[in-house]
């Protein structure tokens, strides 16, 4: 841009207008076939290519999820499923983060936990649903304990790395310098292991609205997976579609969050 | 104002590691406010002694004596400058710094940042330093709450020529203005007669040669007593074959 601008005008005008266009080529050329893949599908829909039954046209799923949200609490189905999602992750998140903490410091911790949370892990979580269903009953414990089980493992995991792969001899350097155990946790031990601990997040972020999304739709009264499971008995394709595309967005916008996080914490690896 | 530097003493100093001897028996008295520089070949046990002395490693037998009192644990007079910068990359150039001040002093820090020429790279990340910059980073770290002993391990080895040079002179310029005692581990004999009052040599696990400079500071290494001591030095790391070799190569 500089460049094109120090140029003399007349000279100017195509390679600056090329290059406005290969910049608005690459903002917008990723969009192109997601916009045509929906204008195909609301088309074939329009002409009744496709049945209603099997796929609503999208404008259709947009005149759904208005009505819903004007009359019938759509936002509150919302706040209650990611309200799940957020309780069960500061509870099973929290847990793993503190104990990859702890077995990351200390031997004897480590020893005492660590294979046990080994064999542990390779239960794939959501073979559990039985067996929680049978302790718990089909209500709100059961959901929380599903996802605060799945998100544990990969923040315990990563934090428990990011502990262990950091240098001891900054640790050293900590001592040296006079720090207190808590400044080597605050000053050395948390920032070292913080790009793991941000690895084992977003990770746990993906875990927890799969888990949420199947423990939901076993059995609710109430969020996202509650409006589906009433859809599917009525045959509401529409409101199915939607609740899709809802956990979908969810999920894309607890990623964005921790991606943004990670990008402010971890600025000074690009040393800039 | 000079801050007087600590009094070492090493009484009947002795390490092994997993039943290996590493030093033996070293004694050793060091004024206040001395500059000591240690030498010997790779693996001699330099850096044992110097982590002796910062008290990150318990003596096998003898002690640590500072100003008289024997050191338990970690030495709290000691300051460690050691041969990899280990700089903390997630804290910026002056939190670097800070970190050994009490209260993490923002002030104290740009100080001694300024006194080692980094001012201007104060709230940069220290992935951007060159490697030079990073070691006057850390030596800033290790001089800013002006402490009574520098410890100094291979700092500028991986240095190039020119930087090192530079670096030699800060650091005695500091120590002149500070007073500290110092101790620096080298591999570079000219880099110990330039800038100690005494050189030791570590051989066969204990203080093989124990040699006082009397050149004035500061030091001309083109010098012929300069060469003399250096001579002599290489002599003693050597034996009596070393002036014969240098011979054949120069004939
Ligand atoms: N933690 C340890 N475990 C086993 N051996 C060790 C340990 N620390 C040091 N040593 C041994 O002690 C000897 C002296 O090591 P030291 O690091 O003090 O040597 P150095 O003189 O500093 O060598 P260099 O000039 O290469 O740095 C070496 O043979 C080394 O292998
Ligand atoms: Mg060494």
């Amino acid at each position: 841009m500089a460049l094109a601008i120090e140029q003399p005008t007349t000279s100017a005008t195509r390679p600056a207008r090329r290059l406005q266009l290969r910049q608005l080529g690459q903002r917008w050329l990723p969009w192109l076939v997601p916009v045509l893949l929906i204008g195909v599908w609301q088309l074939s829909a329009t002409l009744g290519w496709i049945s209603a039954r099997v796929l609503p046209a999208p404008s259709t799923i947009l005149q759904t999820t208005w009505d819903l949200l004007l009359h019938h609490n759509l936002l509150g189905d919302i706040a209650i499923s990611t309200r799940r999602a957020l309780v069960g992750l500061a509870i099973g998140g929290g847990l793993g983060f503190g104990f990859g903490l702890l077995n990351g410091t200390f031997a004897i911790s480590e020893q005492l936990f660590d294979s046990s949370f080994q064999m542990i892990r390779n239960i794939p979580h959501l073979a559990l649903l039985p067996l929680v269903i049978l302790w718990f009953g089909i209500g709100e414990t059961a959901r929380l304990f599903l996802v605060a089980f799945g998100v544990f493992f990969p923040l315990y995991l990563n934090t428990y790395h990011g502990v262990r792969s950091i240098d001891p001899k900054l640790r050293e350097m900590g001592i040296v310098y006079g720090l207190s155990k808590w400044g080597l946790f605050r000053h050395i031990i948390f920032p070292g292991a913080l790009p793991s601990i941000l690895v084992g997040l977003r990770h746990a972020l993906g875990v927890m609205w799969l888990t949420l999304i199947v423990a939901e739709s076993l059995a609710s009264n109430a969020g996202i997976g509650h409006l589906t499971m009433n859809a599917r008995e009525f045959m509401q394709t529409d409101v199915l579609v939607m609740g899709i595309v809802i956990y979908a967005l969810l999920g894309k916008l607890a990623d964005t969050i921790a991606r943004l996080i990670e990008r402010r914490s971890l600025r000074w690896q690009v040393g800039a | 104002m000079s801050i007087r530097g600590v009094e070492l003493g090493l009484r009947g100093l002795g390490k092994a590691i997993a039943n290996r001897t590493i030093l033996h028996d070293i004694n050793l008295e060091i004024k206040p406010g001395e500059f000591i520089a240690v030498i010997g070949k790779s693996g001699c046990g330099k850096t044992t002694l110097l982590r002796l002395i910062a008290g990150l490693t318990e003596p096998t037998i003898g002690q640590v004596a500072l100003d008289d009192s024997p050191l338990d644990g970690l030495n709290p007079a000691a300051r460690v400058m050691f041969q990899d910068a280990r700089l903390l990359p997630w804290k910026r150039v002056w939190e670097n710094v800070a970190l050994g001040l009490p209260g993490l002093n923002a002030d104290q820090a740009l100080q001694a940042l300024h006194q080692v020429g980094l001012a201007d790279r104060a709230y940069d990340w220290p992935l951007g330093l060159s490697g030079g910059e990073r070691q006057r980073l850390a030596l800033a770290r290790a001089i800013a709450n002006t402490p009574s002993l520098l410890l100094l391990d291979e700092p500028f080895g991986a240095l190039d020529a020119l930087t090192r040079i530079e670096m030699q002179h800060l650091v005695e310029q500091l120590w002149r203005a500070q007073g500290f005692t110092a101790i620096l581990v080298t591999h570079d004999v000219e880099e110990a007669i330039a800038l100690a009052d005494r050189v030791l040599l570590i051989q066969n696990q204990h203080i093989a040669l124990n040699l006082p400079i009397h050149l004035p500071r500061s030091r001309q290494r083109g010098s012929a007593e300069f060469a003399a001591i250096k001579d002599q030095l290489l002599g003693a790391i050597f034996g009596a074959g070393y002036p014969l070799a240098t011979r054949v190569v120069g004939a």
